[in-house]
């Protein structure tokens, strides 16, 4: 510093030195540079990888379109939208995917918006314990769901064993047995909690004062319902219907299952089938697609957001106990919600867990229960897989690389979380903070499986000094942190601006430096929203399917790929206990966590 | 021991929101220094500058000769190293270590021997009374207890300047009185240079030696409370500070038998033509006097008391005279009613176009552009 004031220099030469002093005591800037050098490698770089896949020549693809590899091509674009197949590629799948998603979105918002009156808003007996269990569902993986429909209605058509009615004698048509209604449903039961829990909140918030106010006013019932309620409510039913239905576009593994064996495919699976068959180009257009929906949808639901901000509704007095008393019909509504939570779990639950200790399903005989599935020395049948589920290795192996894969994606996650939250709160109002809230946030618009197609456009190949990464637990941990890394920099991003900057600026005018600071005074204070930041992706991890299908290969199988590759095999019991060994663990670790962290999580997951 | 000096300190956020603007500010060695201003008047920035917490746009700031911040010369110094206290208006309290861990915190990463660290921490914790709440967290603590803490913190380390943000603006009038004397009291048992921003007159009248007063990001008036209260240098500054606030009369675009003519009037006869470039007339509430009938000198006009606003120890009374409302102080029990109403000339404050002080002297006042 001495050096600085030795001559008089050019003024420029005072600013650099100035910075440079800077830098030297205030890091923040390096790392968050740094952080958005990283997310443009792994966000941003994936989908550019994708899109120019889309527009040029794959490899392999160099005599059907002669021109060689590289070069610019529209045949991929014209192979999806024009051709003579391209009914088949994306126009069907298109049609099917909005009929599902318009589907699940009205049965899940019908249900999850009943359900969510009935406990925040009346006076039902069992509230607490409904409030918890109704939210299992969306815990469990979304194709367990799937599983337990063929477990029931499988019918002789397509082949391997049959379901339970088939095997008692029924016929169930394909229309109730795969397809469009079968999807819908599952789906809906999968997502209902979603609308529960985003309603409940809502509802929760609710400022009754707005209502009483009405009341008093000489407003009736209906016209407080009509008038007050549902105009203030409106906001967050839309935002439940898009987010609902974003999620819905991005779902794989039920379409998959339940609409395989008809044909019947959505752009989900589309786009997995193009990826079997070699097509990276198409794979790329149909990626394309669907981020393109995905993204139009949450820019809807932004604006609507900026829309409900026109509402002031921050009434903290507000939030009293005004509940509709049902009288006579406490009774049946308890009836409803119960009848719900047996659908959506017991049902399912009992079916697959039957299933599994059944030699020929729906059959009722002592002597065709068995435990063999699950612990069987020999499977003489099962080529491939030939012991029962929890003697085997391959259960172990998926196991080990789900805890291996999942738990160190979601540390990595967890850590950029805070630290994106860190650098956007100390940045706060400059281009950096701005473009790293963004950045961090920018895999949420962009569904799973399209995720996937673009880590395999960038990471397939050697680029430069980054080697190929397909079929390496690398990959998988690379893509399942960023698919993740929007939940945790918003947990991140919130705890940060609840502290603020002053108390490690307290700590900074104390005399401590940057590395004291973080170590003794940030670390430590967000202790508890580094741990949720963890623990939440963790949990999404276990049961994530659309994002690691396509980058698993057998060796590095985790519980979810390995559930659906048994599937794939026609092994419907060991397919059937595998993801109820993911839902168990899932429930398991959901409701550790919540002991652990003393919240509720449930909170969470609404994301 | 430090004199603080700013010169022509400019501070512009991204966003191109201007703070502060060409600041220009020395706070002598040992000085209550009060930076009082509305909020959004760039009193905080400037704090935060000298702190290090914010760096300026252009300018220069140094503490006792050393040059801290100066982009012109590439000067930095970071605020780990510019041994200051600063207490923030939330407290900022670290939530996860004790009363004694927060304090000893500074102590501790200056690597001070673990002895020496207790004692000085239990030095302060005896000259802030808080020695009894040592062991507990800032979750545990009363609001003023919490203040005390904060301010324990910072004298820990033995700071050459101490910044305080607002420090009592969150606790009750009586806790808030107390803690005026205890800074008072520290102040001058420690000798520190102190920089106190608070958008409170009050507070800024009764705590400091020195006054700076801000607004839209710029040195209003610098000098003694009583100065300033005395003599405003704008009609600024004559209205933010002094409660009840003062009367400001219009003397362009009035009648003949208007309040503002009638004033005029008599601040021509008593101070001369140069009169004539007052656009408003100030006259603090507690020289508007009522009912003392015509003193010899001053102002007199018949008035009438419309209503009355007791405070306790005085009368606030809104007063109609001519075709005006003026506020007036009485420190005597009045009634509503017909009256008289008095202004000496001593107490008439002229103020040009611009806002600027023509003066309430009987010399010819010094007329500023």
């Amino acid at each position: 510093m001495s050096a600085a004031v030795a001559l008089p220099r050019a003024p420029w030469r005072g600013t650099l030195s100035y910075h440079l002093q800077r830098a030297r005591y205030e890091p923040t800037v390096a790392l968050g540079i740094g952080l958005s050098v990283i997310f443009l490698y792994l966000v941003i770089a994936p989908i550019a990888a994708m899109l120019s896949d889309a527009v040029r020549v794959q490899f392999g693809d160099e005599a059907t379109i002669r021109l060689p590899a590289g070069d610019f091509t529209s045949y991929y674009l014209w192979r999806a939208f024009r051709s003579p197949i391209s009914k088949l590629l994306f126009w069907e799948p298109l049609l099917n995917t909005l009929v599902v998603a318009v589907g699940v979105t009205v049965l899940a918002l019908a249900l999850g918006g009943a359900l969510a009156w009935l406990v925040v808003r009346t006076d039902m007996p069992g509230q607490t314990w409904l409030a918890t269990v109704l939210v299992v569902p969306y815990i469990m993986p979304s194709w367990t769901f799937a599983l337990a429909w063929l477990t029931v209605f499988k019918n002789r058509t397509i082949g391997g064993q049959v379901g339970f009615l088939e095997a008692m004698g029924f016929h169930p048509p394909n229309w109730l047995a795969y397809g469009a209604l079968p999807i819908v449903v599952t789906l809906a039961f999968h997502y209902f909690p979603f609308a529960f829990l985003l309603f409940g909140n809502a509802l929760r918030r609710f400022d009754s004062q707005l209502e009483e106010s009405a009341r008093i006013l000489g407003a009736g019932s209906w016209t407080t319902t009509h008038r007050i309620v549902v105009p203030l409510m409106l906001p967050a039913v839309m935002s439940a219907v898009l987010l609902t239905f974003s999620r819905v576009l991005g779902t794989f593994g039920t379409p998959y299952i339940l609409g395989l064996p008809v044909n019947y495919n959505v752009l989900s699976t589309s786009l997995y089938q193009s990826f079997r068959g070699g097509s990276t180009g198409v794979m790329a257009v149909l990626s394309a697609v669907i981020i393109g929906i995905g993204i139009g949808i949450v820019a809807m639901d932004t604006w609507l957001l900026r829309e409900q901000q026109r509402f002031v509704t921050v009434g903290s007095k507000g939030a009293m106990d005004r509940r509709t008393r049902l009288r006579g019909w406490r009774i049946p509504a308890l009836a409803l919600a119960v009848t719900a939570f047996c659908a959506t779990v017991v049902v399912p639950l009992g079916t697959l867990i039957l299933s599994t200790v059944m030699r020929i399903p729906g059959r009722f005989e002592f002597g065709n229960f068995t435990a063999d599935f699950w612990i069987a020395r020999r499977l003489p049948a099962f080529v491939g897989y030939p012991t029962g589920l929890l003697r085997g290795p391959d259960l172990a192996a998926a196991a080990w690389n789900s805890f291996r894969i999942v738990g160190l994606a979601a540390i990595v996650c967890g850590l950029l979380g805070l630290s994106v939250g860190y650098v956007v709160v100390r940045m706060h109002g400059t281009r950096l903070s701005f473009f790293l809230r963004q950045v961090s946030f920018l895999p949420y618009l962009v569904p799973g499986i399209a995720f996937a197609a673009a880590y395999l456009s960038l990471f397939a190949v050697r680029r430069g000094p980054i080697p190929a990464l397909y079929g390496t637990l690398s990959l998988l941990v690379l893509v399942l942190t960023v698919t993740y890394l929007p939940f945790a920099s918003r947990a991140g991003i919130a705890a940060m601006m609840q502290l603020g900057r002053e108390p490690e600026e307290a700590a900074q005018i104390c005399g401590a430096r940057w590395w004291q600071r973080v170590r003794r005074i940030v670390v430590p204070i967000q202790k508890g929203a580094l741990t949720t930041g963890i623990i939440l992706p963790f949990i999404a991890g276990l049961k994530e399917l659309s994002v690691v299908i396509m980058l698993a290969t057998p060796g590095t199988d985790v519980l979810t790929t390995l559930s659906i590759r048994l599937q794939e095999y026609g092994y419907q019991q060991l397919a059937n206990a595998a993801v109820l060994v993911i839902a168990a663990l899932a429930v398991a670790v959901t409701y550790l966590a919540q002991r652990l962290t003393g919240s509720s999580l449930a909170s969470g997951l609404e994301g | 021991m430090p004199e603080i000096t700013l010169t022509g300190v400019s501070k512009q956020f991204p966003g191109g929101v201007r703070a502060v603007e060409e600041l220009t500010l020395t706070i002598p060695d040992g000085a209550f220094m009060c930076l009082l201003g509305p909020s959004g008047c760039g009193k905080t920035t400037t704090l935060r500058m000298i702190a290090g917490l914010e760096q300026p746009s252009s300018g220069e700031i140094s503490v006792g000769g050393r040059v801290l911040d100066s982009v012109a010369q590439g000067r930095f110094v970071p605020p780990e190293k510019r041994s200051m206290g600063l207490v923030f208006q939330s407290y900022a309290l670290w939530p996860h270590l004790t009363v004694e861990e927060n304090t000893e915190f500074g102590l501790t990463v200056r690597g001070v021997p673990r002895a020496e660290r207790h004692a000085r921490v239990a030095d302060v914790l005896r000259l802030l009374h808080i020695e009894q709440v040592a062991d507990r967290y800032p979750a545990q603590l009363s609001g003023g207890q919490q203040q005390r803490v904060a301010l324990a913190r910072m004298l820990a380390v033995n700071p050459q300047v101490l910044l305080l943000d607002e420090p009592l603006s969150n606790l009750d009038a009586r806790l808030r009185l107390e803690m005026r004397a205890e800074l008072k009291r520290i102040h001058q048992e420690l000798r520190s240079t102190i920089v106190f921003v608070t958008h409170d007159q009050l507070e800024a009248m009764t705590l400091g030696t020195q006054l700076a007063v801000m607004n839209a990001g710029r040195i209003q008036q610098i000098g003694a409370p009583m100065t300033i209260y005395r003599r405003p240098a704008n009609r600024f500054v004559a209205e933010f500070v002094g409660n009840p606030p003062i009367n400001i009369v219009p003397l362009r675009g009035d009648d003949a038998g208007s309040l503002g003519a009638s004033l005029l009037e008599f601040a021509r006869r008593v101070i001369g033509p140069s009169a004539d470039a007052a656009w408003w007339i100030g006259i603090r509430p507690e020289a508007v006097w009522l009912g003392l009938g015509g003193r010899n000198g001053c102002w007199v006009q018949p008035a009438r008391i419309e209503t009355l606003l007791p405070t306790g120890s005085t009368w606030i009374a809104s007063v109609r005279v001519l075709d005006a409302t003026l506020f007036g102080v009485s420190f005597q029990e009045i009634g509503a009613g017909p009256t008289s109403c008095s202004v000496s000339a001593d107490d008439l404050h002229l103020f040009a176009e611009d806002g600027t002080r023509l003066g309430p002297t009987r010399q010819p006042p010094e007329v500023r552009v």
